[in-house]
């Protein structure tokens, strides 16, 4: 594969000065108008102590908010939650995902039928998929619990006594064909010939892969963990319907509670600054992958 | 090895593989061959103990999507009140909202990708991180001041609000694959071009454009399924008339609480256009990731 | 500068993919629209048969009418004067309900927000009649139309438009624990000055029960001079139990033997008999059996459980259930004129009810910590369970034949009490249903009251039962038609003067938040109960003290003192019209 060189064009008329700026202009004045806007609203808000719904006076408290949050213990045991929940789903996920795409790597009949069948789970909607997997894993009426009865004997309650397990299935379940998509394309984006030259240096499996296979993957690998993380960081509607955060509060994913804030308890100004800390958390992880991304001489 | 040890060895594998295939198709679509036949049961049938694998099959559930339903009181007091359910304008909403959105975000998006790539105007790199960024937001928090905003501006309620805003989830997405796409192809020509004197619009569109309908594709698959089952924004940005299917899943827990064969019916419904899409793009999908980000982001 | 032959190979190849690309993304992109639009306009076809909204009432109809012989318009005088004949038809009529006889436009809509399930449909349906109504009593017709919202985002929607002081909806369901959040962010009115000014309205009042007034309609609860909405859909927690099962020869001569008292029978059995909850423990605890057991004759195919209720964690579940164990032993959550909460949420009694919860669930079907009113409902109809205590509004399905496998055995009767240690014995059940208001910022406060005077008329309020609404007044509710429309009416009727409800300050969300979650922790024996509740009343006192409650609040946002509170009232063992009389 050759590298190509994305060059500036030589400006040259005056439609070039303007040409590049019109083009642009569409989708930042949208990104502008739709989230620039709403986002600087609920960042003055954070500073404030005011409940929407509540109305009354909207007290000007500074950096509270974000002092009391950070100091909250509990939003530290939410974080902690989250982060169970998000290490062991995309952990899960890029386990699975990754053998799935040596499986699929390779050729058989049927291929293309059961890698459509395997995506399927990503096309559900989530309300879907949380509902139907509370009653399938319903300690009384599901299918699963009968698999598990057959086997065991016993009603397994797996919504209240494995709460956060089955919340990581219900991801993974979900979404490991997204990692397995694009670990796939890596693979098969690797030059065929390096193969076959490591094939006839008789290298061993573990240094094919250390050394052809890897490099070619690991920045699919990288965006997908990426995205993945991101996405399983503002996980709600499954776990929401799934286990509503419980039993207790053992599944209570800061999203959860960042949704309670809001809409519950309508603490709107500490609502905003909790979204806001979560932001920061997610375009820190973003710049640390993208550093070693470039680290990566990619 | 003997060559019939090998060729054994080579079926015990190949008969490991196709198990191992049929093993992971079953833990994948076992969820939604529930759905599926849960659509197709009454509500007492999808409470049995032991969970009914045979049953007597009935459309009532895809017929009530549609038509009149009638209510349970009728079985206790002979009253008879039918209340129609017109399920075909949330299908018709999401179809307009999601095909909409795509659309725009695909047009908007190849422009300033095009830009972005050939022409790198001044900020660049922080445009374009900006634009990624909206997608990490927790969606709430842009939720109540959208609420206003939209009110403000009259966008409440109305088929293009919606699809505003699903361009605005698409645009990302779209931005940033149609740059990789852009990027991995030889600018040679288009600058032979420019020097032959045309103009930049015409070289998009005669030149740049046609090498990327596979990223087009890809693009387009990763889109829809981004937007297909939004929930939140719709559920807080509309009313009855431009409710969209994920919403009104979610309005199917009524007054008998959650009539799972009416959720089974309404998302087997709308889940199908969505899989044959991804069906038919699959190889694209698969292409489109390769020759746009292989490269890194 | 000329390409070499290798980039012109690529770029052969690119064609030919981009060939094939447009050929099948154009293919898709096509398939996919005429996929939409088939889909969008053959259903919209196969619905436009049944114009959305539209509505049929199917009545069997007795008219009368009155003929005039036809030879009275010839002026024949024979035998003196015309014969005015007097018929008397019987016709099944189809009404279209809502079509008035004289179509009326009218001058102005306003809307009715209201969660989408049986009620707010019909509530639609009724307010068809309205236009016609105001017209001849107000002199111009006035339109209601409904804004249904499903029942999981109800709460968020409303408010959104409150937060953002929208003119409509004009009237609104609001949950009686919203009460408070709403009457002290502005949203809803005191209506005493109007109401004191028209004795239509103070009327009105009267005709609802005191329990109902207390706490649908006032702020602070019990406050009469503060009514701020009106009883719209009544609903109670009621015991639901397999009949067949209490009579059957075996199972009840099993029971007496081993507990001394006969299984009841009757509906007098139950109410205004002073049973017991422990008593319908023992009961639970005598039909939870394992698959293979003997029941009434039969083998059983899968276990079966004693009771079902609720236990789970998802809004209110725990809170309510809950609470009725917490007020049949004598407790409440807190004081509500001091905000005082220890010796309240953890007194020994709390400590009992929630020991007495807890045992209960180990009768109850393995679902139990997820449980709401759905899975209760689902095991009953699924034929495994012998009691629940649900919901009225939520039964009509458990009597479909569709739906319900027994839906010809089951019988509806008022919860038990208990006698506590102080042999006083109380029976109290928590409140549901939902009250509906009149928004502060709508500009047609005027209207939306002559609607509620139109929705109490007798007429209104028969289509609202017949349709299997929770009628709020007392003078139809005690009537025998009503007792006898449908299986549940009697035992809904005897319920309501003991209903009680929890807080519903302002601050209401994070005290049901917090009870849910510890109580939850209990039952899933993460804590013990005293550890929990003790848990619960530290949690409270954060909350109440954060709140600056009652020393902030405004004077009329506090409970009146010197007034009986419901803790008063629940721990002396009184009926619930106690609550807001003066202390002696």
């Amino acid at each position: 594969m050759t590298r190509q060189a994305t060059s500036r064009i030589r400006r040259r008329s005056l439609t070039e000065k303007y040409f590049p700026i019109i083009l642009i202009t569409p989708a930042v004045a949208i990104t502008l108008f739709l989230v620039i806007f709403p986002l600087i609203w609920a960042l003055g808000l954070s500073f404030y102590d005011y409940n929407v719904i509540r109305g009354g006076v909207m007290r000007f408290v500074g950096l509270d908010n974000y002092a009391r949050l950070l100091s909250s213990r509990t939003i530290w045991k939410r974080f902690v939650t989250t982060a169970e929940f998000v290490v062991s789903a995309v952990l899960l996920e890029f386990l699975i995902g990754f053998g799935l795409a040596f499986l699929f790597y390779q050729q058989f009949r049927g291929r293309r039928l059961a890698m459509a069948l395997v995506t399927m789970p990503m096309l559900i909607a989530p309300v879907a998929t949380g509902l139907f997997f509370r009653y399938i894993f319903d300690a009384t009426h599901g299918v699963v619990t009968y698999f598990l009865y057959l086997i065991t004997g016993k009603h397994i309650k797996l919504l209240s006594e494995h709460a956060m397990l089955s919340c990581v299935i219900v991801d993974v379940w979900q979404w490991s064909p997204f990692m397995m998509l694009f670990i796939l394309a890596g693979l098969e984006a690797v030059p065929r010939h390096l193969l076959e030259s490591a094939e006839i240096d008789r290298f061993s499996w573990f240094t094919k892969f250390r050394v052809v296979i890897w490099p070619t993957i690991r920045p699919l690998v990288m965006l997908a963990l990426l995205f993945r993380t991101m996405d399983a960081l503002r996980t709600f509607d499954t776990v929401y319907i799934l286990t509503e955060g419980g039993p207790g509060t053992r599944t209570e994913l800061i999203s959860l509670h960042l949704y309670r804030l809001a809409f519950s308890f309508f603490r709107t100004g500490e609502a905003c600054a909790l979204a806001f800390i979560l932001l920061v958390l997610v375009i820190l992880l973003t710049n640390l992958y993208l550093r070693m991304a470039r680290r990566v001489g990619v | 090895m003997s060559r019939a040890r090998r060729r054994g060895n080579r079926i015990a594998k190949r008969a490991l593989l196709y198990i191992a295939v049929v093993i992971v198709c079953i833990i994948y679509v076992f969820p939604i061959y529930w759905i599926f036949c849960t659509s197709f049961k009454t509500r007492a049938q999808a409470f049995n103990w032991p969970p009914l694998f045979i049953w007597n099959p009935t459309t009532r559930n895809y017929i009530d999507i549609f038509l009149k339903r009638q209510t349970e009181i009728e079985a206790i007091t002979g009253k008879v009140i039918e209340l129609a359910t017109g399920a075909e304008v949330f299908f018709y909403n999401s179809f307009m909202a999601v095909l909409g959105s795509i659309a725009l975000a695909i047009l908007i998006g190849t422009l300033a990708a095009y830009s972005f790539s050939r022409y790198r105007p001044k900020g660049t790199d922080t445009l374009m991180f900006f634009i990624l960024s909206t997608r990490m937001l927790p969606a709430i928090v842009v939720a109540i001041p959208m609420f206003f905003f939209y009110r403000k501006l009259g966008l409440y309620n109305t088929i293009p609000g919606l699809i505003l805003l699903y361009t605005m989830f698409n645009l990302p997405f779209a931005v940033w694959m149609m740059k990789s796409f852009f990027d991995e192809i030889p600018i040679d020509i288009e600058q032979a071009a420019m020097v032959d004197g045309s103009k930049p619009l015409k070289i998009f569109f005669k030149i740049a454009l046609p090498q990327v309908y596979v990223g087009l594709a890809a693009t387009l698959g990763f889109l829809v399924i981004n937007v297909w089952n939004e929930f939140l924004f719709a559920m807080l940005l509309t009313e009855k008339t431009t409710r969209t299917v994920p919403v009104a899943l979610a309005a199917t827990r009524g007054e008998v609480g959650i009539n799972w064969g009416l959720l089974a019916a309404i998302e087997v419904l709308y889940v199908i256009p969505a899989i044959v899409l991804i069906f038919l793009l699959q190889k694209y999908l698969l292409r489109g990731m390769t020759f746009g980000t292989v490269r890194g982001v | 500068m000329g390409m070499n032959d290798e980039q012109k190979e690529d770029l052969f190849k690119r064609k030919l993919s981009r060939r094939e690309a447009i050929g099948t993304a154009g293919k898709v992109a096509i398939s996919a629209i005429v996929a939409g639009v088939v889909a969008g306009v053959g259903g919209y076809f196969a619905g436009s048969a049944a114009a959305p909204g539209a509505t049929t009432v199917t009545q069997k109809v007795t008219e009368t009418k009155t003929v005039t012989a036809a030879a009275a318009t010839v002026t024949k005088t024979v035998a003196g004067a015309a014969k005015t004949v007097t018929e008397t038809k019987t016709v099944t009529k189809t009404v279209t309900a809502g079509a008035p006889t004289t179509p009326v436009k009218p001058v102005y809509t306003m809307i009715f927000a209201s969660p989408e399930w049986l009620p707010g449909r019909l509530t639609g349906l009724i307010a068809k009649k309205f236009p016609e109504w105001s017209a001849r009593k107000l002199g111009k017709p006035i339109a209601v139309k409904m804004d249904l919202i499903p029942w999981t985002v109800v709460h968020d929607r409303i408010t959104t438009f409150l937060a953002a002081k929208s003119e409509e909806p004009s009237i609104f369901i609001s949950d009686s624990q919203w009460l408070g959040e709403l009457y002290a962010g502005g949203h809803i009115k005191r209506l005493n000055p109007i109401i004191e000014k028209d004795p239509e309205l103070q009327q009105l009042i009267n005709r609802f029960d005191d329990s109902l007034i207390t706490y649908y309609m006032t702020y602070p609860q019990g406050n009469r001079d503060c009514i701020v909405g009106f009883g719209h859909e009544g609903d109670v927690l009621v015991i639901v139990y397999r009949e067949d099962l209490f009579t059957h020869p075996d199972e009840r001569e099993n029971f007496k033997a081993e507990y001394g008292y006969d299984l009841p029978t009757k509906y007098e059995d139950w109410y205004p008999a002073q049973f017991d909850w422990y008593q319908l423990r023992d009961i639970a605890k005598f039909f939870t059996r394992k698959a293979g057991d003997e029941l009434a004759g039969k083998r059983l195919e899968a276990d079966f459980y004693g009771i079902a209720t609720h236990f789970g964690k998802q809004y209110d579940a725990i809170a309510c259930v809950f609470g009725t164990m917490l007020y049949v032993h004598g407790e409440y959550w807190w004081d509500p004129i001091t905000g005082e909460v220890e010796g309240y949420i953890n007194s020994d009694r709390a400590v009992k009810a929630l020991e007495f919860y807890k045992e209960l669930m180990k009768y109850a079907p393995p679902n139990a910590p997820e449980a709401w009113y759905d899975e209760t409902n689902a095991a009953l109809q699924a034929g495994r369970v012998a009691v629940i205590y649900n919901w009225c509004g939520f039964l009509p399905s458990n009597f479909d034949p569709s739906v319900s496998k027994v839906y010809n055995v089951i019988k509806v009767v008022p919860p038990p009490g208990h006698k506590g240690d102080d042999g006083i014995f109380r029976r109290y059940s928590t409140i549901g249903g939902q009250p509906m208001v009149i928004n502060a910022h709508s500009k047609h406060a005027e209207e939306a009251l002559a609607f509620m005077k139109f929705w109490f008329e007798p007429e209104q309020q028969r289509m609202w039962a017949e349709g299997g609404g929770g009628v709020c007044l007392k003078d139809m509710i005690r009537t025998k038609w009503f007792k006898e429309l449908t299986p549940y009416n009697r035992a809904y009727a005897d319920s309501i003067p003991f209903q009680v409800d929890f807080w519903n300050v302002p601050f209401y969300p994070e005290m049901l938040l917090a009870v849910q979650e510890e109580i939850h922790a209990a039952l899933m024996e993460e804590k013990s109960p005293k550890q929990a509740l003790d848990d619960l009343a530290k949690r409270h006192k954060e909350i109440i003290e954060r709140e600056g409650y009652p020393e902030k609040y405004p004077p009329e946002q506090r409970f009146p003192p010197g007034l009986k509170t419901p803790a008063d009232v629940i721990r002396a063992g009184e009926p619930m019209s106690e609550v807001g009389k003066p202390k002696k």
